[in-house]
Protein backbone atom coordinates (compact mmCIF):
# COMPACT_ATOMS: atom_id res chain seq x y z
CA UNK A 1 0.00 0.00 0.00
CA UNK A 2 0.89 3.52 -1.02
CA UNK A 3 2.29 5.77 2.04
CA UNK A 4 -0.17 8.33 0.68
CA UNK A 5 -2.78 5.72 0.62
CA UNK A 6 -1.55 4.44 4.41
CA UNK A 7 -2.40 7.85 5.79
CA UNK A 8 -5.50 8.78 3.99
CA UNK A 9 -6.92 5.46 5.36
CA UNK A 10 -5.52 6.76 9.05
CA UNK A 11 -6.92 10.08 8.67
CA UNK A 12 -10.17 8.18 7.96
CA UNK A 13 -10.23 6.54 10.42
CA UNK A 14 -9.80 9.22 12.98
CA UNK A 15 -12.50 10.86 11.44
CA UNK A 16 -14.39 8.36 12.21
CA UNK A 17 -13.35 7.96 15.72
CA UNK A 18 -13.95 11.49 16.75
CA UNK A 19 -17.36 11.75 15.03
CA UNK A 20 -18.93 8.62 16.18
CA UNK A 21 -21.12 8.56 18.73
CA UNK A 22 -22.05 5.34 20.62
CA UNK A 23 -25.80 5.02 21.30
CA UNK A 24 -26.42 1.13 21.55
CA UNK A 25 -24.97 -1.29 23.53
CA UNK A 26 -25.15 -4.88 23.49
CA UNK A 27 -24.50 -6.82 26.50
CA UNK A 28 -23.82 -10.12 27.06
CA UNK A 29 -22.01 -12.12 29.70
CA UNK A 30 -22.97 -12.67 33.87
CA UNK A 31 -22.86 -10.76 36.19
CA UNK A 32 -22.05 -11.55 39.68
CA UNK A 33 -25.07 -11.00 41.81
CA UNK A 34 -28.53 -12.65 40.74
CA UNK A 35 -29.03 -9.54 38.25
CA UNK A 36 -27.53 -8.30 35.60
CA UNK A 37 -25.93 -4.55 35.16
CA UNK A 38 -23.99 -2.83 33.06
CA UNK A 39 -22.71 1.09 33.25
CA UNK A 40 -24.50 4.25 31.75
CA UNK A 41 -25.09 7.88 31.77
CA UNK A 42 -27.02 9.61 34.72
CA UNK A 43 -29.74 11.04 33.96
CA UNK A 44 -30.55 9.27 30.47
CA UNK A 45 -33.39 6.35 30.83
CA UNK A 46 -32.38 3.04 28.64
CA UNK A 47 -34.67 0.80 26.91
CA UNK A 48 -33.58 -2.56 27.75
CA UNK A 49 -34.03 -5.65 24.97
CA UNK A 50 -33.61 -9.22 25.89
CA UNK A 51 -32.58 -11.30 23.37
CA UNK A 52 -33.38 -14.55 24.79
CA UNK A 53 -37.44 -14.02 23.00
CA UNK A 54 -38.59 -14.71 26.33
CA UNK A 55 -38.54 -12.00 28.65
CA UNK A 56 -40.28 -8.98 28.28
CA UNK A 57 -38.38 -5.77 27.74
CA UNK A 58 -38.47 -2.66 29.75
CA UNK A 59 -38.52 0.51 29.24
CA UNK A 60 -37.87 4.08 30.92
CA UNK A 61 -34.89 2.48 32.95
CA UNK A 62 -33.22 5.32 34.95
CA UNK A 63 -29.24 5.16 35.14
CA UNK A 64 -28.61 5.09 39.29
CA UNK A 65 -25.30 6.12 40.05
CA UNK A 66 -23.77 5.13 36.65
CA UNK A 67 -25.07 1.33 36.84
CA UNK A 68 -28.05 -0.14 35.26
CA UNK A 69 -29.13 -3.16 36.98
CA UNK A 70 -32.01 -5.58 35.46
CA UNK A 71 -33.16 -8.87 35.39
CA UNK A 72 -31.64 -11.76 34.01
CA UNK A 73 -33.39 -13.45 31.03
CA UNK A 74 -35.62 -16.63 31.45
CA UNK A 75 -32.60 -18.76 30.58
CA UNK A 76 -30.69 -16.90 33.71
CA UNK A 77 -28.38 -15.08 31.13
CA UNK A 78 -28.05 -11.32 30.51
CA UNK A 79 -28.41 -11.08 26.68
CA UNK A 80 -29.97 -7.80 26.10
CA UNK A 81 -29.34 -4.78 23.92
CA UNK A 82 -29.35 -1.82 25.85
CA UNK A 83 -30.30 1.10 24.02
CA UNK A 84 -30.33 5.07 25.07
CA UNK A 85 -33.76 6.65 24.79
CA UNK A 86 -34.51 9.64 22.99
CA UNK A 87 -36.98 12.08 24.12
CA UNK A 88 -38.57 15.00 22.47
CA UNK A 89 -41.50 16.47 23.73
CA UNK A 90 -43.56 17.14 21.50
CA UNK A 91 -47.26 18.25 21.82
CA UNK A 92 -49.71 16.30 19.61
CA UNK A 93 -53.63 16.94 19.72
CA UNK A 94 -55.67 13.88 18.62
CA UNK A 95 -58.60 13.46 16.50
CA UNK A 96 -61.37 12.75 17.79
CA UNK A 97 -60.43 14.40 21.36
CA UNK A 98 -62.98 12.47 23.02
CA UNK A 99 -64.59 8.85 22.87
CA UNK A 100 -67.40 6.77 23.85
CA UNK A 101 -66.25 3.52 24.95
CA UNK A 102 -68.73 1.72 24.15
CA UNK A 103 -68.71 3.10 20.26
CA UNK A 104 -65.33 4.01 19.87
CA UNK A 105 -63.81 4.74 16.46
CA UNK A 106 -62.01 2.82 14.14
CA UNK A 107 -59.15 4.79 14.21
CA UNK A 108 -57.66 8.41 15.72
CA UNK A 109 -55.44 10.77 13.82
CA UNK A 110 -52.63 11.96 16.07
CA UNK A 111 -50.72 15.33 14.68
CA UNK A 112 -47.58 16.95 15.69
CA UNK A 113 -43.98 16.61 14.14
CA UNK A 114 -41.67 14.16 13.81
CA UNK A 115 -43.28 11.44 12.66
CA UNK A 116 -41.14 9.09 10.76
CA UNK A 117 -42.43 5.97 9.29
CA UNK A 118 -39.18 5.06 7.09
CA UNK A 119 -37.72 2.73 9.82
CA UNK A 120 -41.17 1.18 9.92
CA UNK A 121 -44.70 2.76 11.19
CA UNK A 122 -44.63 4.41 14.38
CA UNK A 123 -45.79 3.05 17.12
CA UNK A 124 -48.60 4.71 20.01
CA UNK A 125 -49.18 3.15 23.27
CA UNK A 126 -52.14 4.12 24.99
CA UNK A 127 -52.27 4.92 28.83
CA UNK A 128 -55.00 4.98 30.94
CA UNK A 129 -56.16 8.48 33.39
CA UNK A 130 -54.12 6.77 35.96
CA UNK A 131 -50.94 6.15 33.38
CA UNK A 132 -51.04 2.60 33.82
CA UNK A 133 -50.28 1.02 30.00
CA UNK A 134 -53.51 -0.55 28.53
CA UNK A 135 -52.40 -1.18 24.68
CA UNK A 136 -50.35 -0.24 21.71
CA UNK A 137 -51.28 0.26 18.19
CA UNK A 138 -49.18 0.81 15.16
CA UNK A 139 -49.81 4.06 12.38
CA UNK A 140 -51.33 2.83 9.54
CA UNK A 141 -50.29 5.71 7.99
CA UNK A 142 -48.07 8.75 7.90
CA UNK A 143 -47.81 11.79 6.66
CA UNK A 144 -44.92 12.46 4.05
CA UNK A 145 -44.30 15.52 6.03
CA UNK A 146 -44.25 13.81 9.51
CA UNK A 147 -47.34 16.45 10.85
CA UNK A 148 -49.81 13.47 10.87
CA UNK A 149 -50.77 9.57 11.74
CA UNK A 150 -53.81 7.65 11.36
CA UNK A 151 -53.53 4.56 14.10
CA UNK A 152 -56.03 2.07 15.00
CA UNK A 153 -56.71 1.42 18.64
CA UNK A 154 -56.18 -1.19 21.39
CA UNK A 155 -58.59 -3.61 23.03
CA UNK A 156 -60.31 -0.82 24.89
CA UNK A 157 -63.35 -3.17 26.57
CA UNK A 158 -62.23 -3.41 30.16
CA UNK A 159 -60.82 0.58 30.17
CA UNK A 160 -62.83 2.96 32.27
CA UNK A 161 -63.77 6.72 31.86
CA UNK A 162 -60.84 8.76 32.33
CA UNK A 163 -58.16 11.09 29.97
CA UNK A 164 -55.84 8.40 28.13
CA UNK A 165 -52.59 9.81 26.91
CA UNK A 166 -51.48 8.53 23.85
CA UNK A 167 -47.69 7.98 23.44
CA UNK A 168 -45.68 8.06 19.85
CA UNK A 169 -43.04 6.28 19.27
CA UNK A 170 -40.93 6.34 16.32
CA UNK A 171 -38.52 2.98 15.18
CA UNK A 172 -34.83 3.76 14.49
CA UNK A 173 -32.90 2.58 11.92
CA UNK A 174 -31.78 -0.65 14.05
CA UNK A 175 -35.48 -1.61 14.50
CA UNK A 176 -35.67 -0.15 18.37
CA UNK A 177 -38.92 1.64 19.59
CA UNK A 178 -36.76 4.15 21.50
CA UNK A 179 -37.87 7.84 19.96
CA UNK A 180 -40.09 8.58 22.28
CA UNK A 181 -41.98 11.52 19.86
CA UNK A 182 -44.23 13.23 23.22
CA UNK A 183 -48.03 12.08 23.64
CA UNK A 184 -51.53 13.88 23.08
CA UNK A 185 -54.98 12.84 25.32
CA UNK A 186 -58.22 11.72 24.94
CA UNK A 187 -61.40 11.92 26.85
CA UNK A 188 -63.30 8.05 27.05
CA UNK A 189 -66.42 8.12 28.86
CA UNK A 190 -68.87 6.09 28.93
CA UNK A 191 -67.85 3.65 31.68
CA UNK A 192 -67.04 4.39 34.42
CA UNK A 193 -65.09 2.74 37.45
CA UNK A 194 -67.21 1.47 40.14
CA UNK A 195 -67.76 2.39 43.73
CA UNK A 196 -70.64 0.28 44.90
CA UNK A 197 -70.41 1.74 48.07
CA UNK A 198 -69.62 5.61 47.17
CA UNK A 199 -67.29 5.61 49.58
CA UNK A 200 -64.26 7.11 47.11
CA UNK A 201 -62.61 4.42 46.48
CA UNK A 202 -63.32 2.01 43.85
CA UNK A 203 -64.35 -1.80 44.14
CA UNK A 204 -61.16 -2.94 42.61
CA UNK A 205 -59.10 -1.29 45.61
CA UNK A 206 -61.52 -1.26 48.27
CA UNK A 207 -61.75 -4.04 50.76
CA UNK A 208 -65.11 -3.50 51.98
CA UNK A 209 -66.83 -2.41 48.23
CA UNK A 210 -69.90 -2.61 49.40
CA UNK A 211 -69.42 -1.04 53.27
CA UNK A 212 -68.79 3.05 52.80
CA UNK A 213 -67.29 3.25 56.28
CA UNK A 214 -64.57 0.76 55.68
CA UNK A 215 -61.91 0.64 52.93
CA UNK A 216 -58.53 -0.47 54.14
CA UNK A 217 -57.87 -4.15 54.45
CA UNK A 218 -56.84 -4.07 57.91
CA UNK A 219 -59.67 -2.56 58.99
CA UNK A 220 -61.16 -5.22 60.74
CA UNK A 221 -64.39 -6.23 62.40
CA UNK A 222 -65.41 -9.24 59.89
CA UNK A 223 -67.65 -8.42 56.95
CA UNK A 224 -66.84 -8.74 53.42
CA UNK A 225 -63.16 -8.15 53.63
CA UNK A 226 -61.33 -9.16 50.49
CA UNK A 227 -64.21 -6.76 48.44
CA UNK A 228 -63.33 -6.22 45.07
CA UNK A 229 -59.84 -5.46 45.36
CA UNK A 230 -56.62 -7.22 43.98
CA UNK A 231 -54.76 -8.44 46.83
CA UNK A 232 -51.02 -7.24 45.69
CA UNK A 233 -53.25 -3.28 45.32
CA UNK A 234 -55.24 -3.55 48.60
CA UNK A 235 -54.91 -0.72 50.94
CA UNK A 236 -53.88 -0.85 53.87
CA UNK A 237 -54.01 1.75 56.88
CA UNK A 238 -51.04 3.63 57.25
CA UNK A 239 -48.63 3.41 60.41
CA UNK A 240 -49.08 5.99 63.62
CA UNK A 241 -46.04 8.47 64.97
CA UNK B 1 21.61 18.91 3.03
CA UNK B 2 20.52 15.68 2.23
CA UNK B 3 17.52 15.78 4.59
CA UNK B 4 16.99 19.53 2.84
CA UNK B 5 16.73 17.19 -0.43
CA UNK B 6 14.74 14.82 0.86
CA UNK B 7 12.21 17.26 1.61
CA UNK B 8 12.04 18.49 -1.99
CA UNK B 9 10.46 15.02 -3.44
CA UNK B 10 7.24 15.10 -4.32
CA UNK B 11 6.55 12.04 -2.05
CA UNK B 12 7.74 13.76 1.00
CA UNK B 13 5.71 17.04 -0.14
CA UNK B 14 2.45 14.68 0.11
CA UNK B 15 3.64 13.48 3.69
CA UNK B 16 3.92 16.80 5.01
CA UNK B 17 1.04 18.19 3.39
CA UNK B 18 -1.00 15.16 5.03
CA UNK B 19 0.72 15.53 8.52
CA UNK B 20 -0.38 19.28 8.58
CA UNK B 21 -3.63 18.59 7.64
CA UNK B 22 -3.95 16.14 9.83
CA UNK B 23 -2.89 18.82 12.44
CA UNK B 24 -4.92 21.84 11.24
CA UNK B 25 -8.00 19.00 11.34
CA UNK B 26 -6.88 18.22 15.40
CA UNK B 27 -7.20 21.43 16.16
CA UNK B 28 -10.36 22.42 14.57
CA UNK B 29 -11.75 19.54 16.32
CA UNK B 30 -10.53 20.52 20.06
CA UNK B 31 -11.47 24.41 19.29
CA UNK B 32 -14.92 22.80 18.19
CA UNK B 33 -15.17 20.64 20.90
CA UNK B 34 -13.97 23.34 23.41
CA UNK B 35 -16.73 25.62 21.81
CA UNK B 36 -18.78 23.30 22.03
CA UNK B 37 -19.13 22.43 26.23
CA UNK B 38 -18.88 25.75 26.84
CA UNK B 39 -22.02 26.16 24.99
CA UNK B 40 -23.14 22.99 26.38
CA UNK B 41 -22.26 23.93 29.83
CA UNK B 42 -24.08 27.04 29.24
CA UNK B 43 -27.06 25.57 28.29
CA UNK B 44 -26.93 23.73 31.00
CA UNK B 45 -26.18 26.32 33.57
CA UNK B 46 -29.49 28.07 32.41
CA UNK B 47 -31.24 24.43 32.76
CA UNK B 48 -30.38 23.93 36.38
CA UNK B 49 -31.28 27.37 37.22
CA UNK B 50 -34.63 26.56 35.53
CA UNK B 51 -35.28 23.25 37.54
CA UNK B 52 -34.14 25.18 40.25
CA UNK B 53 -36.95 27.45 39.73
CA UNK B 54 -39.33 25.05 39.01
CA UNK B 55 -38.57 23.30 42.28
CA UNK B 56 -38.65 26.33 44.69
CA UNK B 57 -42.35 27.09 42.50
CA UNK B 58 -43.50 23.32 43.88
CA UNK B 59 -41.87 23.69 47.14
CA UNK B 60 -44.18 26.65 47.55
CA UNK B 61 -47.15 24.88 46.51
CA UNK B 62 -46.34 22.00 48.63
CA UNK B 63 -44.54 22.20 51.98
CA UNK B 64 -45.05 26.37 51.48
CA UNK B 65 -48.99 25.72 51.58
CA UNK B 66 -48.36 24.91 55.59
CA UNK B 67 -49.25 28.61 57.47
CA UNK B 68 -46.13 28.05 60.11
CA UNK B 69 -47.61 29.58 63.64
CA UNK B 70 -45.27 32.73 64.87
CA UNK B 71 -44.76 33.98 67.85
CA UNK B 72 -48.11 36.18 67.58
CA UNK B 73 -50.14 33.33 66.88
CA UNK B 74 -52.92 31.76 69.53
CA UNK B 75 -52.38 28.30 71.19
CA UNK B 76 -55.48 27.41 68.51
CA UNK B 77 -53.12 28.87 65.38
CA UNK B 78 -50.28 26.50 66.49
CA UNK B 79 -53.01 24.04 66.28
CA UNK B 80 -54.16 24.40 63.13
CA UNK B 81 -50.71 24.68 62.08
CA UNK B 82 -49.63 21.23 63.73
CA UNK B 83 -52.63 19.82 61.96
CA UNK B 84 -51.90 21.08 58.55
CA UNK B 85 -48.06 19.45 58.92
CA UNK B 86 -50.10 15.97 60.25
CA UNK B 87 -52.02 16.58 57.13
CA UNK B 88 -49.81 17.65 54.81
CA UNK B 89 -47.61 13.98 55.81
CA UNK B 90 -50.36 11.67 55.92
CA UNK B 91 -51.83 13.14 52.74
CA UNK B 92 -47.88 12.12 51.22
CA UNK B 93 -47.29 8.78 52.92
CA UNK B 94 -49.90 7.38 54.74
CA UNK B 95 -48.26 8.28 58.06
CA UNK B 96 -50.87 9.16 60.84
CA UNK B 97 -49.59 11.80 63.31
CA UNK B 98 -51.48 10.23 66.74
CA UNK B 99 -53.66 12.82 68.80
CA UNK B 100 -50.62 12.67 71.23
CA UNK B 101 -48.52 13.26 69.39
CA UNK B 102 -50.68 16.38 67.72
CA UNK B 103 -50.87 17.49 71.42
CA UNK B 104 -47.13 17.70 72.28
CA UNK B 105 -46.15 19.25 69.09
CA UNK B 106 -48.68 21.64 69.58
CA UNK B 107 -47.84 22.26 73.22
CA UNK B 108 -43.78 22.85 72.05
CA UNK B 109 -44.22 24.53 69.20
CA UNK B 110 -46.11 27.22 71.28
CA UNK B 111 -43.31 27.16 73.65
CA UNK B 112 -40.48 27.72 71.10
CA UNK B 113 -42.40 30.30 69.45
CA UNK B 114 -42.56 32.48 72.68
CA UNK B 115 -39.60 31.50 73.93
CA UNK B 116 -39.79 29.67 76.50
CA UNK B 117 -37.68 26.90 75.06
CA UNK B 118 -34.83 26.91 72.62
CA UNK B 119 -35.14 25.99 69.10
CA UNK B 120 -33.06 23.05 68.32
CA UNK B 121 -29.75 24.14 66.26
CA UNK B 122 -29.24 21.74 63.06
CA UNK B 123 -26.25 20.21 64.70
CA UNK B 124 -28.46 19.05 67.93
CA UNK B 125 -31.42 17.70 64.78
CA UNK B 126 -28.85 16.32 63.40
CA UNK B 127 -27.67 14.45 66.61
CA UNK B 128 -31.11 13.39 67.24
CA UNK B 129 -31.94 11.95 64.34
CA UNK B 130 -28.84 10.06 64.29
CA UNK B 131 -29.56 8.85 67.89
CA UNK B 132 -32.71 7.85 66.53
CA UNK B 133 -31.32 5.84 63.81
CA UNK B 134 -29.08 3.91 65.53
CA UNK B 135 -31.94 3.57 68.60
CA UNK B 136 -34.20 2.26 66.12
CA UNK B 137 -31.46 -0.22 64.47
CA UNK B 138 -31.06 -1.63 67.71
CA UNK B 139 -34.81 -2.91 68.38
CA UNK B 140 -35.02 -4.20 64.86
CA UNK B 141 -36.68 -7.76 65.01
CA UNK B 142 -35.48 -10.10 61.53
CA UNK B 143 -39.11 -9.68 60.48
CA UNK B 144 -38.50 -5.94 60.09
CA UNK B 145 -35.48 -5.81 58.46
CA UNK B 146 -37.06 -8.20 55.76
CA UNK B 147 -40.20 -6.10 55.90
CA UNK B 148 -38.07 -2.99 55.17
CA UNK B 149 -35.86 -4.70 52.54
CA UNK B 150 -39.27 -5.41 50.89
CA UNK B 151 -40.71 -1.66 50.97
CA UNK B 152 -38.01 0.35 49.71
CA UNK B 153 -37.74 0.94 46.02
CA UNK B 154 -36.33 -1.71 43.91
CA UNK B 155 -34.74 -1.34 40.81
CA UNK B 156 -36.22 -3.69 38.17
CA UNK B 157 -34.03 -6.38 38.65
CA UNK B 158 -35.36 -6.74 42.49
CA UNK B 159 -32.22 -4.19 43.80
CA UNK B 160 -32.91 -2.42 47.04
CA UNK B 161 -32.71 1.23 46.30
CA UNK B 162 -32.58 3.45 50.18
CA UNK B 163 -32.65 6.91 47.86
CA UNK B 164 -34.81 7.85 45.57
CA UNK B 165 -31.96 9.59 43.13
CA UNK B 166 -30.11 6.38 43.95
CA UNK B 167 -27.36 7.91 45.03
CA UNK B 168 -26.24 5.71 47.61
CA UNK B 169 -26.58 3.19 44.71
CA UNK B 170 -29.04 -0.21 44.25
CA UNK B 171 -28.15 -3.39 46.30
CA UNK B 172 -29.17 -6.56 46.90
CA UNK B 173 -31.94 -7.46 48.93
CA UNK B 174 -29.59 -9.81 50.85
CA UNK B 175 -27.03 -7.71 50.87
CA UNK B 176 -29.27 -5.01 52.52
CA UNK B 177 -30.59 -7.55 55.15
CA UNK B 178 -26.91 -8.57 56.23
CA UNK B 179 -25.57 -4.95 56.04
CA UNK B 180 -29.09 -3.93 58.76
CA UNK B 181 -28.35 -6.69 60.92
CA UNK B 182 -24.68 -5.94 61.10
CA UNK B 183 -25.91 -2.86 61.92
CA UNK B 184 -28.38 -4.06 64.80
CA UNK B 185 -25.39 -6.19 66.28
CA UNK B 186 -23.77 -3.30 66.18
CA UNK B 187 -26.19 -0.74 67.66
CA UNK B 188 -26.93 -3.55 70.55
CA UNK B 189 -23.26 -3.69 71.49
CA UNK B 190 -22.89 0.27 71.37
CA UNK B 191 -20.05 0.51 69.04
CA UNK B 192 -19.52 4.22 68.35
CA UNK B 193 -18.26 3.33 65.34
CA UNK B 194 -22.14 2.49 64.29
CA UNK B 195 -23.11 6.34 65.73
CA UNK B 196 -19.87 7.78 63.55
CA UNK B 197 -20.50 6.24 60.22
CA UNK B 198 -24.50 6.98 60.54
CA UNK B 199 -24.06 10.40 61.47
CA UNK B 200 -22.42 12.11 57.88
CA UNK B 201 -25.24 10.20 55.82
CA UNK B 202 -27.52 12.12 58.22
CA UNK B 203 -26.10 15.11 58.24
CA UNK B 204 -26.04 14.91 54.20
CA UNK B 205 -29.59 14.90 54.33
CA UNK B 206 -30.44 17.59 56.48
CA UNK B 207 -28.18 19.63 54.50
CA UNK B 208 -29.81 19.16 51.68
CA UNK B 209 -33.15 19.52 52.82
CA UNK B 210 -32.25 22.41 54.69
CA UNK B 211 -30.60 24.23 51.73
CA UNK B 212 -33.73 23.35 49.49
CA UNK B 213 -36.36 24.75 52.17
CA UNK B 214 -34.21 27.64 53.10
CA UNK B 215 -33.90 28.47 49.53
CA UNK B 216 -36.74 28.13 48.27
CA UNK B 217 -38.98 29.37 50.69
CA UNK B 218 -37.04 31.56 52.55
CA UNK B 219 -40.03 33.07 54.28
CA UNK B 220 -40.64 30.15 55.94
CA UNK B 221 -37.35 28.60 56.43
CA UNK B 222 -34.38 31.15 54.83
CA UNK B 223 -33.33 31.67 59.15
CA UNK B 224 -33.14 28.18 60.25
CA UNK B 225 -29.43 28.22 59.60
CA UNK B 226 -29.08 30.82 62.08
CA UNK B 227 -31.30 30.53 64.62
CA UNK B 228 -32.48 26.56 64.50
CA UNK B 229 -35.42 24.98 63.56
CA UNK B 230 -39.17 24.64 65.77
CA UNK B 231 -40.46 21.72 66.67
CA UNK B 232 -43.18 21.62 63.61
CA UNK B 233 -40.30 22.24 61.27
CA UNK B 234 -37.89 19.92 62.77
CA UNK B 235 -40.71 17.10 62.44
CA UNK B 236 -41.23 18.22 58.93
CA UNK B 237 -37.55 17.99 58.16
CA UNK B 238 -37.31 14.50 60.21
CA UNK B 239 -40.17 13.26 57.82
CA UNK B 240 -38.34 14.37 54.50
CA UNK B 241 -35.07 12.85 55.62
CA UNK B 242 -37.06 9.86 56.52
CA UNK B 243 -39.02 9.27 53.62
CA UNK B 244 -36.96 11.16 51.27
CA UNK B 245 -39.70 13.37 50.40
CA UNK B 246 -38.53 16.37 49.24
CA UNK B 247 -41.89 18.46 50.02
CA UNK B 248 -42.91 19.50 46.57
CA UNK B 249 -45.95 20.10 44.71
CA UNK B 250 -49.59 20.04 45.34
CA UNK B 251 -51.82 16.36 45.09
CA UNK B 252 -52.28 17.18 42.25
CA UNK B 253 -48.37 18.00 40.84
CA UNK B 254 -47.60 14.47 42.86
CA UNK B 255 -50.27 12.96 41.04
CA UNK B 256 -49.54 14.26 37.76
CA UNK B 257 -45.61 13.14 38.42
CA UNK B 258 -47.43 9.79 39.41
CA UNK B 259 -48.96 9.25 36.36
CA UNK B 260 -45.46 10.61 34.18
CA UNK B 261 -43.79 8.34 36.07
CA UNK B 262 -46.32 5.40 35.36
CA UNK B 263 -46.18 6.27 31.83
CA UNK B 264 -42.39 6.72 30.98
CA UNK B 265 -41.77 3.30 32.83
CA UNK B 266 -44.52 1.62 30.72
CA UNK B 267 -46.56 0.42 34.42
CA UNK B 268 -49.20 -2.00 34.29
CA UNK B 269 -51.66 -1.98 36.52
CA UNK B 270 -51.47 -4.68 39.44
CA UNK B 271 -47.38 -4.67 38.74
CA UNK B 272 -46.52 -3.25 42.01
CA UNK B 273 -48.48 -2.41 45.19
CA UNK B 274 -49.03 1.23 46.06
CA UNK B 275 -50.81 2.92 49.26
CA UNK B 276 -52.16 5.04 46.47
CA UNK B 277 -49.64 8.18 48.13
CA UNK B 278 -46.32 9.19 46.71
CA UNK B 279 -44.23 8.45 49.46
CA UNK B 280 -43.87 6.17 52.78
CA UNK B 281 -44.54 2.43 52.50
CA UNK B 282 -45.65 1.60 48.70
CA UNK B 283 -45.29 5.10 47.72
CA UNK B 284 -46.11 5.65 44.05
CA UNK B 285 -42.87 8.46 43.62
CA UNK B 286 -40.69 6.29 46.10
CA UNK B 287 -41.49 3.63 48.49
CA UNK B 288 -39.31 3.38 51.65
CA UNK B 289 -40.25 2.21 55.07
CA UNK B 290 -39.97 5.75 56.79
CA UNK B 291 -42.28 4.52 59.51
CA UNK B 292 -39.41 2.84 60.95
CA UNK B 293 -37.80 5.90 61.34
CA UNK B 294 -40.40 7.92 62.11
CA UNK B 295 -42.70 6.55 64.65
CA UNK B 296 -43.78 7.25 67.93
CA UNK B 297 -40.90 6.73 70.35
CA UNK B 298 -38.80 8.82 67.25
CA UNK B 299 -41.21 11.93 67.48
CA UNK B 300 -41.16 11.63 71.48
CA UNK B 301 -37.14 11.16 71.52
CA UNK B 302 -37.77 14.30 69.08
CA UNK B 303 -39.75 16.34 71.09
CA UNK B 304 -37.94 15.44 74.29
CA UNK B 305 -35.27 17.65 72.54
CA UNK B 306 -37.06 20.74 73.46
CA UNK B 307 -37.68 19.95 77.31
CA UNK B 308 -33.85 19.06 77.55
CA UNK B 309 -34.18 15.81 77.06
CA UNK B 310 -36.64 14.91 80.00
CA UNK B 311 -40.08 13.17 79.79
Amino acid sequence: MRLKTKILLILVLFLVSFNGKCLKKIFSGSSSSNSCSSTCVVGERYSIMYLDGCSRDLQGQSCLAGFLNFPRDCNGGCSVRIVRERSFGFFFTIDPSGADLNNLPSSVIASGQGIDATYGPPRVDYYNGDGFFVGTAYATSVANDGSWLVASLPNLSEAYSGTFTLQIVNKNADGDYVDFLGSGTVNCWGRDRPDSDGDGWYDDEDCFSLDPTRWYCDAGGGGEGGGGCVNEICPVEGPVY
Amino acid sequence: MKSISLLRTPRSLITIALVILCVVFVGIVKWRTLAVHSDASEAQQISENESKRKFHERLGRGVGRIHLATNSDSLEDVRMSVNATADFIFERSNLKMSAETRQRLTEAEKKTLKGKTPRLSLDDLIDTLTETVVEQAKTLSDQEIDQAANTFQTTSSGEVISRADGRWGPITKDEFVRQMRSARDWAQRGEIALLESVRPLVKKEVDTCVDNLSEGLPDHFGRIREEGVSPIQATLIAYSVAADDPLDGSSSDTAEQIVKHRIETRQVKGSRRGSHKPYGSEGDLFSSPAHLLLDKSATKRLLDKYEGGKR
